[in-house]
């Protein structure tokens, strides 16, 4: 039995529309616009026990929105989700002692305290015994190496040295299913890395099921085996890493600046434009089995400067993936 | 089992309560200004009032003995029933701190209202020497005849005013679920509550019609109320009927907070997180 199951889950919010000068704004004070704004238009998905499943999108996409559905932050306008055979929403005892959501927006430390004063906190709030708490302690400080900033003030302590605490807030009552949103957001390559194999330990150790999003490709290739693409709050892609990248594998990818200025038709006469700078360099999907041709070809036809081929990226393909689904990929 | 469960869920509430006392320790000049704002209005309150009174012995119902002890009790009586709770859970809502609250299994404004309590407990402590000092000044003219059952009676009553005052501010920080723009209310709120519920003077020395408003509204059962019961100001029919019309309110205000709460979360957006 699956551990989330979503079916058409639907989420849209009711905002007014905010009128631009004076007179709009006094207009406004008495008859409002209305706006619907749809951010998941109805997404259906399951995970299994133990799986690590990444959320891409671009900003907007109803990434987060469907994190907090599952979670239990938000009301879902429609469709149905049950977590731990819970439904989020109703914000059970018995649900929110399973869970836990790590973001990199919203810390739950205590600004003033040191983080021990937070984790002692937790204890008591999900009811760990004495000796797990200790156990758990000792374990998940020493596999995210915390050390004396466990005493100092949080508000005195750096972004990736508090992010590690974070964690530890989060997953001392051993939550079997956790949330984390953008958790490496704005952390340096050493500390994100070190996050990283944190998770990916922490989940073979303990077979929790973990739900990401992060703008990191590198999180999602290293961590999650599954992938779901949501674009403007629909799932466009949901599978196996491996598969998407296959599904592009019969493509590589041609970066070429040139010394004078190429217009755009003539270059897709060679294989899909990527990107185009002012005709002076561009990228293009060029077809595995004819792409040396075709850039001797190019290398003929025009004034090159540099030629550059290569395997297209996850950050390529998803970007792809976007374009082809209408969104604006950023 | 269900005992060992009641118990944990009051360390829980305990715990937390033990948390934000660390918090409001680490803030010592804040609570050295809470002590300043609580001891110099009642100070200044008698003192104009007692240029008022004169040679005169009552004004309304009200000695001067019973002025300068209603000033000192209500003064000493904030800091158990009242507070500013208002816009630390509007700021919750609007700055997404709420969301960590709302994914934890307790009450999720327990924060709020017991950080609060902890903050207050702080600046009495502080400000209990300053009290002292102001009954050893006025102490020739505090004549209090305190029986135990007045005592009990003012006790329950304000037990049951400090929670409709928070079920007040309640309301009116969910308002924030509707409006970011809550700092203007709040603003006519407290001054409503200053002029509404005693603290700017007794009620009942309002004349006709605004006395009877007064009166009518829920701010009289927040602070005056139960220092009426403790000053003896009012029969025992009028503080059984009014313990009658705290617990009326209770649950009127009650059944709005959670009208309000409930509504308030299907809207939210949990934004900022």
């Amino acid at each position: 039995m699956p551990i989330i199951s979503v079916v058409d889950l639907r989420k849209s919010y009711k905002t007014y529309r905010k009128p631009e000068g004076l007179g709009a704004a006094l207009r406004a004070v008495v008859h409002r616009v209305p706006v619907e704004v749809t951010a998941v238009a109805g997404i259906s998905f399951s995970v299994e026990a133990g799986e690590m499943v990444g959320f891409l999108g671009p900003n907007g996409a109803g990434k987060t929105t469907t994190l907090k559905m599952l979670s239990g932050l938000l009301h879902p306008t429609s469709g149905v989700v049950r977590v731990l055979d819970h439904a989020p929403f109703r914000r059970d005892a018995a649900f929110q002692r399973q869970i836990a959501l790590v973001t990199g927006q919203k810390s739950q430390l205590w600004w003033d305290l040191p983080p021990m004063d937070t984790f002692v906190l937790n204890r008591e709030i999900y009811d760990v015994p004495d000796p797990q708490f200790r156990a758990t302690l000792t374990e998940l400080i020493d596999l995210l190496g915390i050390g004396e900033e466990l005493h100092r003030a949080v508000r005195q302590l750096s972004l990736g040295q508090r992010m590690r605490c974070e964690l530890v807030a989060a997953l001392l009552h051993r939550p079997r299913v956790l949330f984390l949103d953008e958790p490496t957001i704005g952390l340096d390559i050493v500390v994100q890395k070190r996050i990283r194999e944190f998770f990916q330990l922490y989940n073979r150790r303990y077979e929790t099921t973990v739900l990401l999003t992060s703008h990191y490709m590198d999180d999602v290739e290293m961590l999650c085996p599954r992938v779901m693409v949501i674009n403007q709050g629909r799932l466009i892609f949901d599978g196996a890493i491996s598969q998407l990248i296959e599904r592009h594998a019969a493509t590589k990818y041609v970066t070429i600046v040139f010394s004078s200025p190429v217009a755009r038709p003539e270059l897709e006469a060679f294989g899909a434009v990527i990107s185009y700078e002012d005709g002076l360099s561009a990228t293009l999907a060029i077809p595995r089995a004819t792409h040396s041709l075709q850039a001797a070809a190019l290398l003929n036809r025009y004034q090159i400067d540099d030629l550059d081929v290569r395997d297209p990226g996850l950050e390529d393909i998803i970007g792809d993936l976007f374009q082809s689904a209408g969104g604006d990929g950023s | 089992m269900i005992q060992i469960r009641q118990g944990r869920a009051g360390g829980r509430y305990r715990a937390i309560f033990r948390t934000c006392l660390a918090e409001s320790l680490t803030y010592r000049s804040q609570n050295a200004v809470w002590v300043v704002q609580g001891v110099l209005p009642p100070l200044f309150a008698i003192i104009a009032w007692l240029a008022i009174y004169g040679g005169r012995q009552q004004v309304g119902s009200f000695t001067r003995s019973d002025m300068i002890t209603y000033y000192l009790v209500i003064s000493v009586a904030w800091y158990v029933i009242g507070g500013r709770i208002n816009n630390q859970i509007a700021r919750a809502i609007k700055d997404g701190s709420l969301a960590h609250q709302l994914l934890k299994p307790y009450a999720a404004l327990a924060p709020q209202v017991l950080g609060e309590q902890c903050w207050k407990l702080v600046s009495l402590v502080l400000a209990l020497p300053l009290y002292l000092v102001l009954v050893l000044y006025f102490h020739h003219d505090l004549h209090l005849a305190l029986s135990l059952p007045r005592l009990a009676l003012a006790l329950a009553s304000m037990v049951l005013s400090a929670t409709i005052f928070i079920i007040l501010e309640v309301i009116l920080g969910s308002l924030a679920f509707w409006t970011t723009d809550t700092r203007n209310l709040f603003e006519v709120y407290d001054l409503l509550l200053v002029l509404a519920s005693g603290e700017l003077a007794p009620i009942s020395l309002f004349p006709g019609w605004l006395g009877d408003v007064l009166n009518g509204l829920p701010f009289r059962y927040t602070f005056s109320f139960p220092v009426e019961v403790f000053l003896g100001k009012l029969g025992p029919t009028q503080t059984a009927l009014g313990l009658l019309v705290q617990l009326g309110w209770l649950a009127a205000l009650c059944g709005l907070a959670r009208l309000l709460w409930i509504r308030g979360l299907r809207r939210y957006s949990a934004a900022g997180m």
